[in-house]
C-alpha cells in the first residue's frame, strides 16, 4: 500500500487546487465580453424575485415576440441600435454581436427570453418596487462573450419616455379589453 | 460526583467506608470544571455566531473575489489542520473530511453566485466528486464522509440522467437510465470486497450499509409507485422493460460480486438483499396498477430481507422489516376495507386487524430477532 504521508498531501491539494482553477476559469470567462444595455420588464408582476434572484424579460430593441435560438444585435456597445432574431445557420457578418440562447437553463434564465439578477436583500425590496413603477424604464447591463452568452451585470432606472408610456397602454388596454359579452337564448 | 449517592450506597452497604474514601479522592482529583467549561463553550458561541452574523449582514458589501478569497482560505487551512493533525484520534479526521467536503461543495455556488453564472447542476456536481473522491474514499473513517460521498455519486448520476433526458423520463435512453439510475448499487459490492481488504474495515461497512439502504429504499418506493400506476413504466412499449431489466441486471452483478467477494455470512445475507431486489424489480414491472398484487410482492420483498437480517444476524434490520411489513399489512387492510370504511362495522374491523397485526410484529420480533451480539466490523451487514 502507498504510504499515508505521500497520498494524503495529494488528496488535500487535489480539491484545493482544482477550486482555485475553476475559480480561475470562471473569473477569466466573466471578463471576457463586451457590455450592452437592455430594456427590461418583469414578467410575472406577483413573483419578481425568487430567492435572492430578482427575474425580468429582455425588452431587445427592435425584436419581436417570434424568439429563436439566436438574436443579433446592430449598434455600438453598449447602446443596441437594432436586434433582430436569426433562424438557421445563426451567423451573420452583420451583427456586432450575436445573443445565443443558454440551453442548460430554463426559459426563465435562458439568456435570450429572460434573465435573474442576483441582488442583495437590503437592495430588492428597492428594486422590485421601481421595477413595478410605471413610471421608470428598467435597463440590465449585461456583458455578452464571444460565444454568446449572457451574463446580468447590474440594473438601473431611467424615466419612461411618452412613447413608451403610450406603447404600454395600448398594451395594457388590449389585455385587459372585457371579454365578449355572454349571449344566453333559449 | 453526588456525596448523597455515596452516603446513600454506603448505608445500603454496597461500598465500604474505604472505598467510598478511595472513590471520593479519585473524583477530587479528576474534578472537571464543568460549569466554568460551560461558561467558556457558552463565550464560544455566541462568539462564533456573532462573526457568523457580521459576515451574513455585510455578506454583499463584501466584494466577490474577497469574499471567494477566503472561502479558499478556509479551505487551504482546513487541508493544512488535517495534515497537521493526521495522528489525532479518528472522529477529528473524520470530521474534518466531512467539513472539508461541505465547504468544497459550497464553493460552486459560491463563484456562481459571483460571477452570476449557471450550469446543469450535474457539472459542479461531477467536478466536486473528481476533486473530494480521494480523500473521502482513501481517508474517510466513519459514516459522515460515506455518506457524503455516496449522496455525492448518486445525486451526481441522477442529476445528469434529469439533464439528459428531463425528470424521470425513461424513455429517451432507457438502457442508459437504467444504468445510471443502478450504478450507485454496484457500491454495495466494491465496499463489501474493501472490508477486509483495508485497515478503514469501519468506513466500508458504513459505506456497504449506505449503499445497500439507497437500493432497498429505491426498490420499496418503486413497488409503491407501481402500486399507484404511477411508475417509470406506465408507458408500456417496451422502452420501461428495458431501463428496468437494466437496472435489475446491475442489482444481480451487484450480488453475485457480494456473494464471492465477502463470504461470510453477513456477506450472503447482503448479497440475498441484493438478489432479491434484482428480482422483485422485475416483477415490480409486470404489476404496474395492480395494487393488491404490488403490495403482497412488497411484503415479500421485506421478507426476503428479514430472512437476510435472520441470517446475517442483524438484530435491528429484523425487527425493522417486521415493522414495515405490519405496518404494510395495516395500510392493506384499511385499503381493503375502503367500501366497508363509511359504515362503523369497517371501521371497528380494521381496528382489531390493526390491533392484531400490532401484537403479532411484537410477538415475532421478539421471539425470532437474532441475538445482539457484541460489535465486530464483519458481523454487522
Amino acid at each position: 500500500m502507498i504510504r499515508k504521508s505521500t497520498l494524503l498531501p495529494l488528496a488535500l491539494a487535489l480539491p484545493v487546487l482544482g477550486l482555485a482553477g475553476s475559480w480561475a476559469l470562471s473569473h477569466r470567462q466573466a471578463q471576457q465580453g463586451t457590455d450592452w444595455e437592455v430594456p427590461v420588464a418583469g414578467y410575472d408582476p406577483r413573483d419578481l424575485l425568487r430567492g435572492h434572484y430578482i427575474r425580468f424579460r429582455y425588452e431587445w430593441p427592435g425584436a419581436d415576440n417570434n424568439y429563436t435560438d439566436a438574436l443579433c444585435l446592430k449598434g455600438k456597445a453598449p447602446t443596441i441600435a437594432d436586434a433582430h432574431w436569426l433562424a438557421g445557420a445563426h451567423d451573420s457578418p452583420a451583427c456586432a454581436e450575436i445573443v445565443r440562447r443558454n440551453v442548460w437553463a430554463d426559459w426563465q434564465n435562458d439568456g435570450i427570453q429572460s434573465g435573474q439578477l442576483y441582488v442583495a436583500q437590503t437592495k430588492a425590496r428597492d428594486l422590485e418596487k421601481k421595477l413595478a413603477d410605471p413610471k421608470l424604464k428598467a435597463i440590465v447591463t449585461v456583458r455578452i462573450r464571444k460565444d454568446g452568452k449572457v451574463t446580468p451585470l447590474s440594473m438601473r432606472f431611467r424615466p419612461r419616455t411618452n412613447a413608451e408610456i403610450a406603447k404600454d397602454r395600448e398594451e395594457r388596454e388590449a389585455a385587459d379589453a372585457p371579454p365578449p359579452a355572454l349571449i344566453i337564448s333559449r | 460526583m453526588s456525596e448523597r449517592k455515596l452516603k446513600a450506597w454506603q448505608e445500603a452497604g454496597l461500598i465500604d467506608a474505604p472505598t467510598a474514601d478511595r472513590i471520593r479522592i479519585w473524583e477530587a482529583q479528576h474534578e472537571r470544571p464543568l460549569a466554568l467549561w460551560s461558561i467558556v463553550g457558552i463565550a464560544a458561541l455566541a462568539i462564533a455566531l456573532g462573526l457568523i452574523s457580521v459576515v451574513a449582514a455585510n455578506w454583499d458589501a463584501i466584494p466577490g473575489t474577497t469574499r471567494l478569497a477566503i472561502h479558499l482560505a478556509l479551505l487551504a487551512g482546513m487541508a493544512a489542520l488535517l495534515w497537521w493533525k493526521r495522528d489525532a484520534h479518528p472522529m477529528v479526521g473524520e470530521t474534518g473530511i466531512f467539513l472539508f467536503a461541505a465547504l468544497g461543495l459550497t464553493f460552486f455556488g459560491h463563484t456562481g453566485q459571483v460571477y452570476q453564472t449557471s450550469a446543469p447542476l450535474w457539472q459542479p456536481l461531477a467536478a466536486w466528486l473528481l476533486l473530494f473522491t480521494p480523500i473521502m474514499l482513501l481517508f474517510g473513517r466513519g459514516w459522515l464522509s460515506a455518506t457524503g460521498w455516496f449522496v455525492g455519486l448518486a445525486g451526481t448520476l441522477q442529476a445528469y440522467a434529469d439533464y439528459r433526458f428531463g425528470f424521470g423520463n425513461v424513455d429517451v435512453s432507457p438502457a442508459l437510465w437504467g444504468t445510471l439510475t443502478a450504478l450507485p448499487i454496484l457500491v454495495v459490492a466494491a465496499a463489501a470486497a474493501m472490508r477486509s481488504r483495508s485497515t478503514r474495515p469501519d468506513f466500508w461497512r458504513r459505506l456497504e450499509q449506505i449503499a445497500l439502504i439507497y437500493t432497498v429504499a429505491g426498490t420499496s418506493l418503486l413497488l409503491i409507485a407501481s402500486g399507484f400506476g404511477d411508475g417509470p413504466w406506465e408507458s408500456g412499449d417496451g422502452k420501461a422493460l428495458t431501463a428496468c431489466v437494466t437496472q435489475s441486471a446491475i442489482a444481480a452483478l451487484a450480488a453475485a460480486f457480494t456473494f464471492i467477494l465477502r463470504p461470510s455470512a453477513s456477506g450472503k445475507s447482503v448479497a440475498l438483499v441484493l438478489a432479491a431486489s434484482a428480482v422483485v424489480n422485475l416483477l415490480g414491472y409486470t404489476l404496474a396498477d395492480k395494487d393488491v398484487a404490488a403490495a403482497i410482492l412488497f411484503m415479500l420483498f421485506w421478507l426476503a430481507i428479514a430472512a437476510a437480517a435472520l441470517r446475517g444476524g442483524w438484530r435491528p434490520v429484523f425487527q425493522f422489516a417486521v415493522a414495515v411489513i405490519a405496518l404494510r399489512l395495516i395500510i392493506l387492510s384499511f385499503e381493503l376495507a375502503d367500501d366497508l370504511l363509511g359504515s362503523g362495522l369497517g371501521l371497528i374491523l380494521a381496528g382489531l386487524l390493526t390491533l392484531a397485526i400490532a401484537f403479532a410484529a411484537v410477538k415475532v420480533s421478539k421471539r425470532f430477532a437474532p441475538k445482539d451480539e457484541p460489535e465486530t466490523a464483519e458481523d454487522k451487514p
